[in-house]
This record gives C-alpha cells, sequence and structure tokens, in this order.
C-alpha cells in the first residue's frame, strides 16, 4: 500500500511509491483518504511551493494531480496513482537497511573509496529507484587483476560442477522471479509482462549454458602423417570483460555470463547504469548459488567510457563481449585492439520486415505486434522498416493499427498496462525526430504519434505511419521505439535491394506462403537471423548474432560457449 | 546359514513397489494391470531362496495392447515441445535421487549386489535421466547445398523413430531402463519396456517414478512376465515397434536380430564383453590394482565392462597377482545390506555355476588358485568366493566366454604385439583397459584393442559424457553420450528445389 491505512492522526509515515527504501516524509498530514488503489486524496499542513514538488513526492506526473488547492491547509486529489511494487525481498538488491547497492568484487559486496553514489531514475514516474555505489577505474582495474586471479583455479574447476552450479542459478531466478520482474519494470520501465517474459528468457540461458558446460566438444582428426594423431581441445579464454545495456537488463547479462561461466572464464561486468539493480540480485543469486568468489565480478558506475576504455585495454582481459550501440561497439574494438582481445559484438540492428502479397496477414500483423512493440521497440531485433506490398498494404495497415489500438500505455506496474515508458527523454526525443521527419515527408500517422504528456514526459504512444519512404530518416536510423513505419514496396528484387541498403545486418523477418521464395528471400537478406513467418527469433537453441556493422559472435545455442574457448590443437607423435 | 532377517529389507514406500499387493504388476498405457489369466510367477531373493513377492505374469496378448498403447501415445508425445519432455526427466531424475533409499533395498534384496553398489547404480540412473533432460534440447541435424542443382537446399533434419521395445537385464535393473528409456523420451519416442524377470520390483519403482515424473500415459509401457523369449518375439515381430535396445547377452541379442530382420528395425544392441585388462610393468601398481578391483568386482563381477581377461606383464606378475589376492582374501562374503559385505550373492544359482566351471576348467589347464576358487560354507548356492587365478592360458574357456562373476584370471605376456593379438582373439568387443604410463604403448594398445571403450589408467569408462557401446559380437549402437539419443532418432534428408524468382 502507499499509504498506513486507518489513521486520524497527524503524522502520517509515507512509503513513497516507487522507492526502493522507506522515505519517511518531513510532511504533517491532516486527512488523508484512499478512495481505491488508484485514488489518493489528503490533505497537509506544512509549505508545499507547487503541484510539481507535491507530485515529486510521490514519484507522479503531474497530471495525475487532479485537484490542488493553495488555501491551507493544502487539499490534494491524486488520480490514477502508479502502482507500488510489491518486492518482498529487497536485500536482493542489495538495498535492504542500505542507502545505496554496491559492487561485487571478489565475493565480497563493496562499495567505492570515492564514496560517490548515483540514482537510478524510474522512467515511468521520473523517480528515484535507489543508488548504487560509483566505482572508480581504478577500482575496475583492481577487480579484473582480482578476477584473473580467480580464473587460475576456476579454469580447473570440473564442468560437472560449473554445470551444477549455473543451474541452480537457474533455479534461484526462478524462485526468485517476481522481485526480479518488479524490478526490471522499475529500471526499465518495460511492462510488467514484458519483465517476467525476459526473466523467464534469462533464466533459460543458465539452465542452457548449465548443460553446454558438460558438453564442450573438442574433436580428433586423422592426421595426414600416419604417425601422428590430432586432438583438438577446447580451453577458457580468460578474464572476460563484459558491458550490457538496459534494454534487457537480465537476459544479455545471463546470456553472456552464463556462456562465460560453463566455459570456466571468470568476469568483470560493467551493467548499464539505467539498469544496475538487476545485475546485483543477480550477483546475489550467484552468489547463493555457490559461483566462487572471483568468477563473478559486477563493477557498478554512472558513466561507462572508462570502464570500458580500461576493460578493452587491460592485458588481463583476454575478450570482450558487448551488447549495445555499433558506435560504441566500434570504439571497444579499436581499444580492443591494442592487445588484440577476442570479441563478441552484438550491435545495432535495423530489421526489415517484409509482408509479401501472398502472406496470411493477420499472422504477419500479429507477428508485427510481438517483433515491432515489445518493449516500446527498444530491442535491436525489433522490426525497423515494414516492407508491404502494394496489394496488401491498405490492408494490412488497417489490421495493424486495428491491433495496435488495443494496447494500454502505462506505468509498467500497473495491472492490464501492456506497454511502458521509453528509457529516458534522449529515447523520447530520438522517436519524436523520426516520426517528425516521416511526417514532414509526407507519412500519415495512422494512430499514435506524439509523447503521451498525461502519463509522463517518457511516454510515446505506440504508432503506426503510413506513407514512409525509403528516404526518410526512420529508414536508416535504429528508431529504437514504438514506431512501425510501413513502407510501401512493388516486387521482390526492389525489396531486397531496399532491405539490403543497410549498414547492419541483425534480424530479418519474411512473411509469405511460397516456400521458394520464403527460401529466395531467406538467403539474400543480409543479416545474422532471420524470422520467415514469424517475429519471434529468441530462442536459447537459436544462435543469435549478427553480421555487417551488426557485429560478430554468436550467442545462446550450442555455438555460445565457443565464443569464451580458444581452440588448442595437439598433435602427438607416435613415430 | 546366516539369520534371514539380515535379507530382508525395510521398505518406506512400499506401494512404490507394488508390494502392498498380492502381485506386482505391470504398466500398460498408464494402468497397472494384472495378467488377464491371473498367473503369476515368483520374485525370489538370491541371497536366502526366500520369496519377495509374486509377480503378475503377462501375456503375449497384454504385450500386443501395451505396443498399441505405445503407439497411440506416440501420436501426441512425438509432437510434444523440447522443453516438456527435458522438464519430465529432470523431474523423474530428482525422484529417482528422493527415492534413492528405497529403491537401492529392493535393488539389493532381488539383484543380490551390496547396498553400497545399489546407491551407487541409483545415481547413475539419475544422472542418465539428467544428462538425457539436457539432450532432448540438443537435437541437431544439419543443413547442406546440393553440389549437383544450385538451386537445391539439403535440410537434414532428426525425428522421432516411433515406438520402441527396451529390453533390459538384471545386472543394472535402474540403471539400463533410465538409459534406455532416458534417450527414447529425450528423443520423443514411446516404449514398451520388458524388464528382467529376477529383478521386476526395481522396474516397478522407476515406472512409477516416471509416472510421478509427469511422464504421460502411454509413452513407457512396463511388461513383467517370466519367459523373455514371449515377450522378446511379440515386440521383434511387431511392425508397430520401429527400434529394439537390448542390453543382454550376445545369443539372446543374435536371436532378436535375427527376428527383428523380418521387419527391418532399428536396432541398438549392447551384448557381452569380455573386456582384456592390461597391465605394463611400468604402471603404477597400487593404482592399477585398486582400479582392478573396482572393475572387477564391482556388482560381484556381472558388469558387461568388467575385466574378464588380465594380463599382466611377466616382469611385474607375480608381484602384481600376490598383492591382488592379499586384498581379495579379504573381501567379506554376505548379504547385500551388510555394511561391511563387499561381495553379495551372484544373481542366481547358475551364475556360481558358471563361476565353479570356470575354475575348474582354468585349473584342469594349469592354472593355480591364488585365493577363492571354491563356494564359501554356510552360504547358498548363488554364492562363490572371490577368486584369484594365475598361470590362466589362452585355451581356457573363460578366454572365449564371460564369467560374469568374481573371479580374476590371470595371464601373463611379454610384449605389446602379442598381447594385442591374444586380447583381440575374442569374438566379441565392448569394453579394454591398458594401464602404463608410456605414451607410445598407451595409444598402440588403444588404436589396437578391437573393443567400442577402452580405459587408459582407468577403469571408469561408463558415465553419461561417454558413448557406450561395443564393436563386433558386443553389438553396435551407443548409449548415452553426445549420440545416444541419435539411436532413438531417424535421419530425415530435405531436398528442396527453390524456383527461381
Amino acid at each position: 500500500m502507499l499509504v498506513n491505512q486507518g489513521f486520524k492522526s497527524i503524522n502520517v509515515q509515507l512509503r513513497a511509491p516507487t522507492r526502493t527504501q522507506h522515505q519517511f516524509l518531513p510532511l504533517q498530514f491532516q486527512n488523508l483518504y484512499r478512495f481505491s488503489t488508484d485514488n489518493l486524496r489528503f490533505q497537509l499542513f506544512g509549505s508545499v511551493s507547487s503541484s510539481r514538488s507535491i507530485c515529486s513526492l510521490f514519484h507522479s506526473p503531474p497530471t495525475r494531480l487532479k485537484a490542488y488547492s493553495s488555501n491551507i491547509p493544502h487539499t490534494f486529489h491524486f488520480d490514477n496513482m502508479p502502482s507500488e511494487h510489491s518486492i518482498k525481498n529487497l536485500d536482493l538488491f542489495d538495498l535492504a537497511d542500505r542507502d545505496y547497492a554496491r559492487s561485487f568484487v571478489n565475493g565480497k559486496w563493496i562499495s567505492s573509496k570515492t564514496g560517490n553514489t548515483f540514482e537510478v531514475t524510474n522512467p515511468g514516474t521520473c523517480g528515484t529507484v535507489g543508488s548504487l555505489t560509483d566505482m572508480s577505474v581504478d577500482e575496475t582495474k583492481e577487480a579484473i587483476s582480482l578476477a584473473h586471479e580467480a580464473f587460475l583455479s576456476f579454469r580447473k574447476s570440473s564442468p560437472k560442477d560449473r554445470g551444477a552450479m549455473l543451474r541452480r542459478w537457474y533455479d534461484l531466478m526462478i524462485e526468485n522471479a517476481e522481485d526480479l520482474a518488479q524490478m526490471l519494470t522499475l529500471e526499465n520501465g518495460k511492462a510488467l509482462c514484458d519483465a517476467r517474459g525476459e526473466i523467464t528468457y534469462a533464466a533459460s540461458f543458465l539452465d542452457w549454458f548449465s548443460g553446454e558446460a558438460v558438453r564442450i566438444y573438442g574433436d580428433s582428426a586423422v592426421a595426414s602423417n600416419p604417425s601422428n594423431r590430432v586432438f583438438t581441445v577446447k580451453q577458457p579464454v580468460g578474464v572476460v570483460g563484459i558491458i550490457t545495456p538496459w534494454n534487457f537488463p537480465a537476459a544479455m547479462i545471463t546470456r553472456k555470463i552464463g556462456a562465460a561461466v560453463a566455459a570456466g572464464c571468470t568476469v568483470v561486468i560493467k551493467p548499464a547504469s539505467e539498469t544496475p539493480f538487476t545485475c546485483v540480485a543477480l550477483a546475489k543469486l550467484a552468489e547463493k548459488a555457490g559461483v566462487p568468489a572471483g568468477v563473478i565480478n559486477v563493477i557498478t558506475a554512472r558513466t561507462s567510457r572508462t570502464h570500458g576504455l580500461e576493460l578493452t585495454t587491460n592485458p588481463l582481459v583476454r575478450k570482450v563481449s558487448f551488447t549495445g550501440s555499433t558506435g560504441v561497439g566500434k570504439a571497444l574494438m579499436q581499444q580492443s585492439s591494442s592487445t588484440l582481445k577476442k570479441l563478441s559484438l552484438e550491435l545495432g540492428g535495423n530489421a526489415p520486415f517484409i509482408v509479401f502479397d501472398d502472406a496470411d496477414l493477420e499472422k504477419a500483423a500479429d507477428a508485427l505486434v510481438a517483433c515491432k512493440f515489445r518493449g516500446s521497440g527498444q530491442t535491436c531485433v525489433c522490426a525497423n522498416r515494414v516492407y508491404v506490398q502494394a496489394a496488401v498494404y491498405d490492408a494490412f495497415a488497417t489490421l495493424l493499427t486495428e491491433r495496435v489500438s488495443k494496447f494500454k500505455l502505462g506505468y509498467g506496474l500497473d495491472a492490464g498496462v501492456t506497454h511502458g515508458p521509453l528509457v529516458n527523454g534522449k529515447s523520447v526525443a530520438k522517436v519524436k525526430e523520426h516520426v517528425e521527419n516521416a511526417v514532414s515527408n509526407g507519412a500519415r500517422v495512422l494512430i499514435g504519434g506524439r509523447v503521451a504528456e498525461e502519463l509522463g514526459p517518457n511516454y510515446f504512444e505506440p504508432t503506426v505511419l503510413a506513407g514512409v519512404t525509403q528516404d526518410m530518416q526512420i529508414a536508416h536510423d535504429e528508431t529504437f521505439g514504438p514506431v512501425a513505419g510501413l513502407i510501401q514496396f512493388d516486387t521482390q528484387e526492389q525489396v531486397m535491394e531496399w532491405a539490403n541498403n543497410a549498414d547492419v545486418g541483425l534480424a530479418g523477418y519474411v512473411f509469405s506462403s511460397n516456400v521458394s521464395r520464403i527460401f529466395q528471400v531467406a538467403e539474400t537478406l543480409e543479416v545474422g537471423m532471420i524470422g520467415c513467418n514469424t517475429g519471434m527469433i529468441s530462442d536459447v537453441v537459436s544462435p543469435f548474432g549478427g553480421v555487417k556493422e551488426s557485429g560478430f559472435g554468436r550467442e545462446g545455442s550450442k555455438y555460445g560457449v565457443e565464443e569464451y574457448m580458444n581452440i588448442k590443437s595437439i598433435t602427438l607423435s607416435l613415430a | 546359514m546366516v539369520n534371514s532377517s539380515v535379507f530382508t529389507p525395510k521398505i518406506s514406500n512400499i506401494s512404490l513397489f507394488d508390494l502392498d499387493r498380492t502381485a506386482a504388476r505391470s504398466c500398460v498405457n498408464g494402468q497397472w494391470v494384472e495378467s488377464p489369466n491371473k498367473k503369476t510367477f515368483q520374485n525370489i531373493n538370491p541371497a536366502n531362496n526366500t520369496v519377495i513377492t509374486e509377480v503378475a505374469d503377462i501375456p503375449a496378448e497384454v504385450v500386443e495392447e501395451a505396443i498399441k498403447a505405445a503407439e497411440n501415445a506416440f501420436e501426441s508425445f512425438s509432437e510434444s515441445p523440447v522443453l516438456e519432455r527435458s522438464l519430465m526427466l529432470k523431474t523423474w531424475a530428482e525422484l529417482v535421487r528422493k527415492n534413492c533409499d528405497d529403491l537401492s533395498k529392493v535393488m539389493t534384496w532381488e539383484n543380490g549386489k551390496t547396498l553400497a553398489d545399489s546407491k551407487q547404480e541409483i545415481e547413475f540412473s539419475a544422472s542418465f535421466l539428467d544428462w538425457y533432460a539436457g539432450e532432448a534440447l540438443r537435437i541437431h541435424g544439419d543443413v547442406t547445398h546440393s553440389g549437383v542443382a544450385s538451386n537445391h537446399r539439403i535440410f537434414n533434419v532428426k525425428q522421432p523413430i516411433g515406438v520402441c521395445g527396451l529390453i533390459t537385464p538384471w545386472n543394472f535393473p535402474a540403471a539400463m531402463i533410465a538409459r534406455k528409456a532416458g534417450a527414447a523420451i529425450a528423443a520423443g519416442c514411446t516404449a514398451v519396456i520388458r524388464a528382467a524377470e529376477v529383478t521386476p520390483l526395481t522396474a516397478i519403482g522407476m515406472i512409477k517414478l516416471a509416472q510421478q515424473a509427469g511422464i504421460p500415459k502411454g509413452v513407457l509401457n512396463l511388461i513383467l512376465d517370466s519367459n523373455a523369449k514371449v515377450c522378446g518375439e511379440v515386440i521383434t515381430n511387431s511392425p508397430i515397434v520401429r527400434k529394439v535396445s537390448f542390453t543382454g547377452s550376445t545369443n539372446v541379442g543374435k536371436q532378436l536380430m535375427s527376428q527383428s530382420s523380418c521387419t527391418v528395425k532399428k536396432m541398438s544392441l549392447e551384448l557381452g564383453g569380455n573386456a582384456p585388462f592390461i597391465v605394463f610393468p611400468d604402471a603404477d601398481l597400487e593404482k592399477t590394482i585398486k582400479s582392478l578391483m573396482a572393475c572387477k568386482f564391482n556388482s560381484n563381477g556381472q558388469v558387461c565392462v568388467c575385466a574378464n581377461r588380465i594380463y599382466v606383464h611377466e616382469d611385474i606378475y607375480d608381484t602384481f597377482a600376490n598383492a591382488l589376492a592379499d586384498l581379495v582374501c579379504e573381501m567379506k562374503i554376505g548379504s547385500g545390506f551388510d555394511p561391511e559385505v563387499k561381495l553379495g550373492p551372484l544373481i542366481a544359482a547358475s551364475g556360481a555355476e558358471k563361476v565353479e566351471e570356470h575354475v575348474k576348467d582354468a585349473v584342469a589347464n594349469g592354472a593355480k588358485i591364488l585365493t577363492g576358487g571354491k563356494r564359501p560354507e554356510g552360504f547358498n548356492e548363488c554364492y562363490y568366493e572371490p577368486t584369484v587365478l594365475v598361470n590362466v592360458k589362452e585355451k581356457c574357456r573363460l578366454f572365449r566366454e564371460e564369467t560374469f562373476g568374481p573371479l580374476a584370471a590371470l595371464i601373463k605376456f611379454k610384449d605389446v604385439d602379442e598381447v594385442i593379438k591374444s586380447a583381440n582373439s575374442s569374438s566379441v568387443g565392448l569394453a579394454g583397459y591398458v594401464y602404463t604410463n608410456d605414451l607410445n604403448t598407451m595409444f598402440r594398445m588403444a588404436k589396437g584393442l578391437e573393443v567400442g571403450i577402452v580405459g587408459a589408467n582407468t577403469e571408469q569408462v561408463n558415465d553419461p559424457f561417454l558413448d557406450f557401446g561395443g564393436i563386433k559380437e558386443s553389438g553396435y549402437g551407443k548409449e548415452g553420450g553426445m549420440h545416444g539419443v541419435d539411436e532413438f532418432l531417424i535421419e530425415k534428408a530435405i531436398s528442396l528445389q527453390i524456383f527461381p524468382h
């Protein structure tokens, strides 16, 4: 509950809705009524300068403040208060009776010697989720050395033990799924249903890699020289630097660390400063699962660049795995060149989604909803350019708009919400820019197209644009937001040319009922992953990764662990 | 005679083994059934010849029903998500571990092996189920281009083969069910399991736990009967059954293969072994003897990969023999439930008779008994003393036949060529063991031995991570490892022409 119920007196203890620690407001309330879980009305004594300042107490957008009186006592009436989280175990996020969460290095929870902390903002309310210690680069360097020490013994651990600890980690994630999902929504903004889906998906990587740990196969070859035997063995590469994004705060971590631990590597991870609490929780669970000290090290910090530089230039780090933007990926690659580190780069996408006139349009529209709007369009494999063949263009646009009109945009923890806010103002600005650019060049807004100010500054309405053309900004840049721009095409040649006219190549989607066409398109698209008549391509068994400037390396699947291993060939002469 | 109470365990969950009933039942389509003709047979404790329970004797027509049930179940089970099948296997493994106490006691009761051996087998069984839970998610085919027609793509996909007949032996009454049924389930197959008639209760326990784990009805059917031949014939003759997996003797394997030829079934045959155990003079003697003890006397020597012909280099022959005999003569015989006991009874009187014959035959051919060599006093006809023989010659019966008992027969050899030739003179080839620190000798031996599995300075050749299986008359097909599930899959090549746009 937002407010303790059943009081009549003044001096009310208020627990702010999106804080993860108790906050006591130094205000005196006279009457406080909660009419329902959504509505709140109260009066208070004391000076409150504006409606905005009282809103900030509740981390509520001003639009939710229905009535505000400047008389004394003030009277406030809030409508649609954001739901409060119901996280049971705050220690999971290192916030139980603490002001800020710590980093995890060599099996210990530590605070930066600098004493600095940074705050994480809830994109849904613009309130604070909580604070974390802000580690210095020297401390990252120290963590790398400790990870290296841990590697010297961890590389000799038995695959069976590593598999078992990953499996326990998986079990613990499932046990704590609801707390993890709620925190994910608090710091990322995505709707709770999406957050729950991500936790399950993230956990599935730990289960997968627990199986992979005991299935690291080298091989033997018949040598050219009959008196020789050739064996190949696979060995862990060493300390791994891991840099993860905010759009999948859990899954991108398990997908990388799961593989690294299965291989016998140790890691230093720098999670996105927008979503570090999920990472803190995963480290807590790993610790509980019996992952030895020094194997998983988490550095929380406000900035990424300097820590990224250390991870990519420190000679003890033998491998860097990064998921994020192409721009940053290029910088990390350049930095890594000085010590020739092995790299996995999962960078930006600009996925074409192609609907031919012989496709099942209903299914294609359903798939586009799943593919384009999941996480409010903030996924690297989400459709960015939707190509629809001329004959079915209008029909498809109608089907899609119908579906989008049923979305419920809102605060991620609120019941019934299907789509949450974007992660921050920068993201909103980009989406806005793409829509404005398209509209000013002749595109039509079929639905959405604006920031839903009444919900807060980060809420962008799920949008469908018609009349989008290949020369608009949206067709070249990844929008990373809830905008489906429909581009009309006539022929297969034309759409193939357009689709491949991109520097990047992560995912692509094709919808057709013609078997030859499916394979022609699937083989021609310059991408690493293709969904044929499906918008959901993420599966632990399927290798995930891109081509061109979307990077290289594969995650998950039977290839995932190889990224963290060296192949050593042993030639044995028996002459 | 030892007091009979030490031969009878206390089982906490008797219904898990149908011990709360007058006769233990079989399982058809998820139902536990008695025989329509009310016939039963006895389940006997080999340690003291007492009757453990009556078991419903299932006739051929019920086996047919079970095959049909498996066929019906296959329709949906073959389409079930791999994640579900994986979870079922994981849950089954957990339940097996949770019920380890009861399962091991029942196993010792009906098989005779020591409780420690039984417990080890239960963990071994669970580890297979775990393994296959992972393998279920890793059924990979491949994709290639046609080298002839450039517009063709070839997809090699794997699909469950169909209804399987799994015929399992008494020496590993739980593990052989787990190793076969686990693979079948991972693949998406359904099965009729014919468990050994002397160890029906362990099989019942395993199948009841499979049901508890959520494995749907009809997927695993269990047949218990007194005559293996009848059930084997129904299974191998049935056109519905597409695969037979059998672990047992080479003779029965040949018979099943012959019967299966009329419907050309895919087969996995894990048959008899006659493992050479070869010790070179540079080997670490203490470690090697320890290894031999584990290899030879586990489950009283009734293991298909256990050392049958022990070749010891002449330079160390006497030292090795005496050191071995010193350890063997101290092994305590008795009830498998006695924690001090290392060797329980053999599975039946015939088992002990065979050991006795092999010893007599070897002695008649010049071998000398260092320890054992007789029936122990105060025990029934299923017991035989752990025995070490020296100066064993190639013309002995044990050279051609698996002893399947607690007899360590030591043969002297001089060099690599001689020992390879002798070791390969057998018609079977399952496991072989080599002990040496010399690199060249090790690899020459490993390459030269005509066996499917080599233990190089180790007797541990049987775990889920390893592709288990033999060559020559030890059969074919692999169990466990990265190829175990393939045995229950068909490979289908789809050659797709992509019409030019």
